[in-house]
């Protein structure tokens, strides 16, 4: 067995204002990851570190962490990837942090909320009418933006909603675009209001990191764009007719 | 959902006028990567290297002298280039930690575009040297 070294930030504001590192040994084996390594420290070292955690396989998207400088899911991360090196795990930067790894998730709960991530009908038939049924192509159209874990590694990743934490961002955006891109969905009116506002997708600038970290090949830079660019043809619309465009 | 979010929102105000420039941002940038080349390559490979189109004894100034397509073709380069340029160089200030700063850039930036554009517009309809009937 080798032997991992991990640097993990701690942050525990009942005993000290200032976040430090805290070093552990553990040793591991080929097919052992970063949140495994946290577990043993955690069972065998030190009761007292925080972090979350659940499904260890890449579903919940619960376990984020920055490790070795990168926004990453730690039940993702192979220890053997870094032999030979320490291992900096420390919170997800562009959080506010609530005790060692735990990052406070309002803002980002917020934003999902906001953007009504769920199917909006006018008219809603009832059951027995059937189902509202899809094709293969307009499954197509949206299916990646709808496998986010929300893990907000993109969050983390994104420079514009770190200096601006007003900013809708990636993952919201890239929600929002799933159901304005969803054939069984009619509320379209409702949201291209969120996310055409100023700090909705307007703030990004394209960095592209958000599509870079995420761990379920989701792509928000896409999702951002297409969603400027519907929000600049309503815009071009409803000057060419005021009375008809949106 | 998380207990205790605060679901108290205030009503969405569209960024209309924002996303107009965005659009004429995104024609400009597309605007800049095709044509940018091909004025690039008449004026500064073609024309010294006596390559075609420009082999013979023809001088890029042809492109503004003479017909109009020449003239629109010169102004919505260097335009849409000039527009693209600015917007990106105000996103690549704000990437940089600048966002204070952000109305102030936006501002100037709006100023450049639209004295370049100006100028642009006077030069080739007023000072150009053989202007084409209009
Ligand atoms: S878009 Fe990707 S990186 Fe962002 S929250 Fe969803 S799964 Fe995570
Ligand atoms: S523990 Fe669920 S995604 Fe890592």
């Amino acid at each position: 067995m080798d032997t991992a070294t991990i640097r993990v930030t701690r942050y525990r504001p009942e005993t000290g204002p200032e976040p430090f590192f805290q070093e552990y040994k553990v040793p591991y084996r080929n097919d052992m990851v970063v949140l495994d390594a946290l577990n043993y420290i955690k069972a065998n070292l030190d009761g007292s570190l925080t972090y979350r955690w659940s499904c260890r396989m890449g579903v919940c998207g619960s376990c984020g962490a920055n490790v070795d400088g990168t926004p990453k899911l730690t039940c993702a991360s192979f220890l053997h990837e870094f032999k030979g090196r320490t291992i900096n795990v420390e919170p997800l930067p562009n959080f506010p942090v609530i005790k060692d790894l735990v990052v406070n998730m309002e803002d980002f709960m917020r934003k999902l909320v906001k953007i009504k991530p769920w199917i909006i009908r006018e008219k809603e038939t009832p059951p027995e009418q059937g189902e509202y049924q899809q094709s293969a192509e307009e499954l197509e159209r949206y299916q990646q933006f709808s496998s986010c874990i929300n893990c907000m590694l993109c969050y983390s990743a994104c420079p514009i909603y770190g200096l601006n934490e007003k900013f809708l961002g990636p993952a919201a955006t890239a929600l929002a675009y799933r159901y304005i891109e969803d054939s069984r969905d009619q509320g379209k009116n409702v949201r291209f209001p969120i996310v055409h506002e100023m700090e909705g997708v307007w703030e990004c600038t394209l960095v592209g990191e958000c599509s870079v970290v995420c761990p379920k090949g989701v792509d928000p830079m896409l999702a951002i764009q297409k969603t400027k660019i519907l929000g600049a043809t309503n815009a071009l619309r409803s000057i060419l007719m005021p009375r008809g465009g949106r | 959902m998380a207990a205790g979010v605060e679901m108290r929102e205030e009503a969405p105000r569209v960024a209309r006028l924002h996303a107009i420039l965005w659009g004429i941002f995104s024609l400009g940038g597309m605007l800049a990567a095709f044509l940018l080349p091909v004025m690039i390559y008449l004026t500064g490979i073609a024309y010294p290297l006596g390559l075609w189109p420009l082999n013979g004894s023809r001088d890029p100034s042809f492109l503004v002298m003479g017909t109009l397509l020449g003239v629109l073709f010169v102004f919505v380069t260097v335009a849409g280039s000039l527009f693209h340029g600015i917007f990106r160089f105000q996103s690549a200030l704000t990437e940089v930690g600048l966002l204070r700063l952000k109305k102030g850039l936006e501002a100037a930036g709006y100023l450049i575009i639209f004295a370049g554009i100006i100028l642009l517009a006077y030069y080739l309809l007023v000072l150009n040297p053989s202007l084409p009937a209009l």
